[in-house]
């Protein structure tokens, strides 16, 4: 292999970075329409939440508890429905469709020959476009904390947004990693159809992106936890609502980073035996 | 009027025939099939788990109780495989069968161009589970409820005929946008995440929700309607809309997507 | 009156301009200029019953969108034809009934199924009666020999078996006008030639009007007596295909393979040199004098052989194209 400069390298991930930029430019109706996409959910779990913390015979005041649910009081839930909501659109990803369809129709080749690493590709496109969109969602983010603060009475401190911007990366790579070993199931499986569907659903919910957590039990919320998938949305959308103690968020960053590791070396392991498959029996 | 007649059983053959076609293909290349229904299933997990938390809060929902809420969430599965196996797919490939030509082919044949494009296929897999899961839920609450007799089931299942009806009219008139936007696979997926408004029964919503959704877009209609006529909590007004809004809605689709084709067939390249 | 009529059929296409970098990206979020492109201008030509006419034409030509609004898919910008009577792009069931596309690279089978399946929908699409459809689908199948692959999956078919039962299930209702589009690109020369055969004996038996673009000029001279060229969206030539040639200088090449090597200077003095590849020579001349030139050559050059041939088709059409009128050099 050759030698190359590590400026010419990064140029490399640069232009990809860039690609992904435009790419996500150009589809701006793709944004608004991602964004609607998180209307319907909010409004369905808004209604739910508001009918079962009312007062009276069917809220949950009726059954004589506190007025918290799952740990959470109303104000606490609503913000929790909206940003986690918002989070879940955020660290979402596609390319695993990309990805599948590289494998199976032999595309990989191309980049396999290429002096390019395919991971590295994929990673910087994902940040690029995630970038972009960013800054979008964080518009709308920025609108929606401020209607809950008037509304709800939801406070937001320095601290909480600068440890959800470290959280948000965090998950960014986390989702990334693994999404990449979902999309690798290509490698083996001929036949995906819906499957990714299926895996996508079942990840948001076991990361907190329907309800948290603690909807599930004590028993469920203790599996849940050890697993790295609320750091996707429970954990930063946790942060910004303030919910987790300074002391909390730099632990929780630790651990989430933690997983990283794993998730990498799984990553890689998949590929590299995918790989071979693929260069020995073709897709 | 004869004629319309004779057109009609020649549709209803044809569908039969791509009805066959799709079994048939899906059981050749099982991945739609099988991961049809494995989808399904992670959707009705999450539908359920809308349930369950609500009754770990609280005692009843607005009023209904559990054997209700089955009736509905059980309504609102089945329907689901009404909408997710026999036109969602249709709606979701319709950009790309007219990006690819395939749709330029549809309209050279000498039936109706509208059939063809929304109900050319359909996933077994996918109706088969939300229908079982569908029918089983329901038939729980209701006979913990005490069943229902011979005419309230014929009322229930007209109802269920009436809200698909609308189902497909309510979600083929955005989908029409195809023809002028390029990007409609993006219109799909905001139309069916308003699917799950479903999920919970209309009451939830309030006041202007309510008439937003009975009338305006009429989620409502589709399986909040039928779920009500069963349990005997429908007011006459629902009665004469339920049974009106199909047509409303189907006329309103109809014009959207001659329109629609209109302007394909003379818009920009 | 022709089956086919066609009058000042024109087409525009508006488009916006796509931006190249990332600030024309950006900027392209707030204005985009709207652009229009003539496909087809004021075509007009007309189509007799029975005739095969060969569509011809560079990419983007106006081909694959003058037939797609003369089958009903696409409607004109201005003008107007009528084919078997019909507006097309009114789309009437009864003209739907009537004709046929098909469409290269695209396909109307179900790719998991066996042919036999698709057929037998288009059978129900079509109202054909039990009986003639299976008489129909028999000849076809006989003339294609095809009746070993009727029961495999389409997915599994080579390229040419998948391109003849696309033809078969577009000709099971026995259209009276066939459109196809670009029908052998792709296809091995023997899958070629037996589509061709199936188009002519379909002509031949059944009177059927077709109407073929292609790239392959094999298609066009091989089934189509008459050829229209089009180019930029309008008619460039509308006439028999012999007499492509006879719009053309009369020219002949003229080739010559050397026995020593000469220069590119003295084989440039004789005029019309084309071109020296190897040992062989190529010289463009006219008709009236090739005599006299090959004379010349023969007495002052090394000559071990040399053959003279008629332009080749290609060269005559690119040469239309180019607007080279008969007699310039």
């Amino acid at each position: 292999m050759t030698e190359v400069s590590p400026s010419r390298a990064a140029r490399k991930y640069l232009r990809s970075l860039s690609l992904g930029l435009r790419g996500a430019l150009e589809y701006r109706i793709n944004f608004l329409f991602s964004l609607l996409g998180a209307v319907s959910p909010v409004i369905i779990q808004t209604a739910l939440w508001t009918c079962l913390y009312a007062p009276g015979p069917g809220g949950a005041s009726a059954t004589g508890s506190a007025d918290t649910l799952f740990g959470y009081t109303y104000a606490q839930m609503l913000g929790y429905t909206v940003i986690a909501n918002i989070v879940s659109r955020l660290v979402r990803t596609g390319f695993e469709y990309d990805l599948n369809n590289d494998i199976r129709s032999g595309g990989l080749d191309r980049f396999l020959v290429k002096p390019i690493d395919y991971f590295g590709f994929r990673m910087a496109q994902f940040i690029g476009a995630k970038s972009a969109e960013a800054v979008f969602m964080g518009a709308v983010l920025a609108a929606c904390l401020a209607v809950l603060a008037a509304v709800a009475g939801l406070g937001l401190s320095a601290l909480a947004v600068v440890g959800f911007v470290l959280a948000l990366a965090l998950a960014f790579v986390l989702n990334f990693l693994i999404f990449w070993c979902v999309g690798l199931l290509g490698f083996w499986l001929t036949e995906i159809g819906f499957l990714f569907e299926a895996v996508r659903i079942v990840i948001i919910t076991a990361s907190g992106g329907i309800f948290p957590l603690s909807v599930f039990g004590e028993r469920g919320e203790a599996i849940l936890r050890a697993l790295p998938f609320r750091f996707t949305i429970q954990f930063p959308t946790e942060v910004l609502c303030g919910r987790v103690a300074p002391g909390d968020v730099a632990l929780g960053l630790c651990v989430g980073a933690l997983w990283i590791l794993p998730l990498a070396a799984l990553a890689r392991a998949v590929w590299a035996v995918g790989l071979r498959r693929f260069v020995a029996v073709g897709s | 009027m004869r004629n319309a007649l004779r057109e009609l059983g020649k549709h209803l053959r044809i569908y039969g025939m791509l009805f066959r076609l799709n079994v048939m293909s899906q059981m050749e290349y099982r991945a739609n099939f099988v991961t049809g229904i494995m989808m399904e299933l992670g959707y009705m997990v999450t539908k359920i788990l809308y349930i369950v938390v609500a009754f770990r809060a609280g005692k009843s929902i607005a009023g209904f109780g559990p054997d209700e809420i089955l009736v509905f969430v059980g309504t609102f599965i089945a329907v689901t495989g009404f909408y997710a196996g026999i036109i969602m797919n249709n709606f979701f490939q319709l950009s790309t069968i007219v990006k690819d030509g395939s749709f330029d082919t549809l309209m050279t044949k000498p039936v109706s161009l509208q059939f063809l494009a929304t109900f050319r296929r359909s996933d077994i897999g996918i109706l088969a589970t939300d229908l079982l899961g569908g029918i089983v839920v329901t038939a729980i609450g209701l006979s913990r409820l005490g069943g229902l007799d011979a005419l309230r089931l014929a009322g229930y299942g007209f109802y269920i005929a009436c809200g698909c009806a609308v189902g497909y009219a309510v979600y083929l008139i955005p989908m029409t946008l195809v023809f002028r936007l390029v990007n409609a696979q993006a219109i799909a997926q905001v139309t069916d995440s308003f699917w799950d408004f479903n999920n919970v029964p209309m009451i939830v919503y309030g006041e202007a929700g309510r008439a937003i959704g009975t009338y305006v877009i009429p989620m409502f209609v589709i399986t909040s309607f039928p779920s009500l006529f069963a349990l005997g909590s429908m007011t006459t007004v629902q009665m004469i809309w339920g049974a009106v809004a199909p047509i409303v809605f189907l006329a309103i689709a109809r014009f959207a997507w001659t329109k629609g084709i209109r302007n394909y067939s003379s818009a920009s390249g | 009156m022709g089956v086919i009529e066609v009058e000042g059929l024109t087409r525009h296409f508006s488009y916006y301009e796509k931006a190249e970098g990332l600030g024309a990206s950006l900027r392209n979020l707030f204005s985009r200029k709207k652009l229009v492109r003539e496909a087809v201008r004021g075509v007009s030509f007309s189509v007799e019953r029975g005739e095969m006419v060969g569509f011809l034409g560079p990419n983007g030509a106006g081909k694959t969108t003058t037939l797609k609004m003369l089958s009903g898919i696409m409607h004109p910008t201005s003008g107007s034809a009528l084919v078997l009577g019909h507006v097309p792009w009114m789309r009437r069931k009864e003209f739907r009934m009537r004709i046929s596309i098909v469409m290269g690279q695209r396909s109307q089978l179900w790719p998991d199924l066996p042919a036999i399946e698709s057929f037998a929908l288009n059978r129900e699409i079509y109202e054909l009666d039990r009986k003639k459809y299976d008489r129909t689908l028999g000849e076809f199948v006989e003339l294609f020999g095809v009746a070993d692959f009727l029961n495999v999956q389409v997915r599994r078919l080579s390229l040419g078996e998948r391109m003849k039962m696309e033809i078969i299930a577009a000709l099971l209702h026995e259209p009276e006008v066939l459109f196809l589009d670009e029908p052998t690109i792709g296809l091995d020369l023997l899958s070629q030639r037996a589509i061709r055969d199936l188009i002519r004996t379909l002509n031949e038996r059944r009177g059927t009007t077709v109407m073929l673009t292609s790239h392959y000029l094999s298609d066009i001279e091989e089934l189509c007596e008459r050829v229209i060229l089009i180019n930029n969206g309008s008619i460039v030539y509308d006439g028999a295909l012999v007499g492509v040639n006879a719009a053309l200088a009369e020219r002949k090449v003229v080739r010559l393979v050397l026995s020593e090597s000469v220069a590119l200077g003295t084989l440039e003095a004789y005029g019309g040199f084309r071109g020296l590849e190897g040992a062989t020579a190529t010289f463009d001349v006219a008709r009236s004098t090739v005599r006299d030139f090959s004379r010349r050559v023969l007495g002052e050059l090394p000559v071990a052989d040399l053959t003279i041939e008629e332009v080749p088709l290609e060269e005559g059409i690119a040469r239309l194209y180019r607007g080279e009128d008969a007699g310039r050099d």
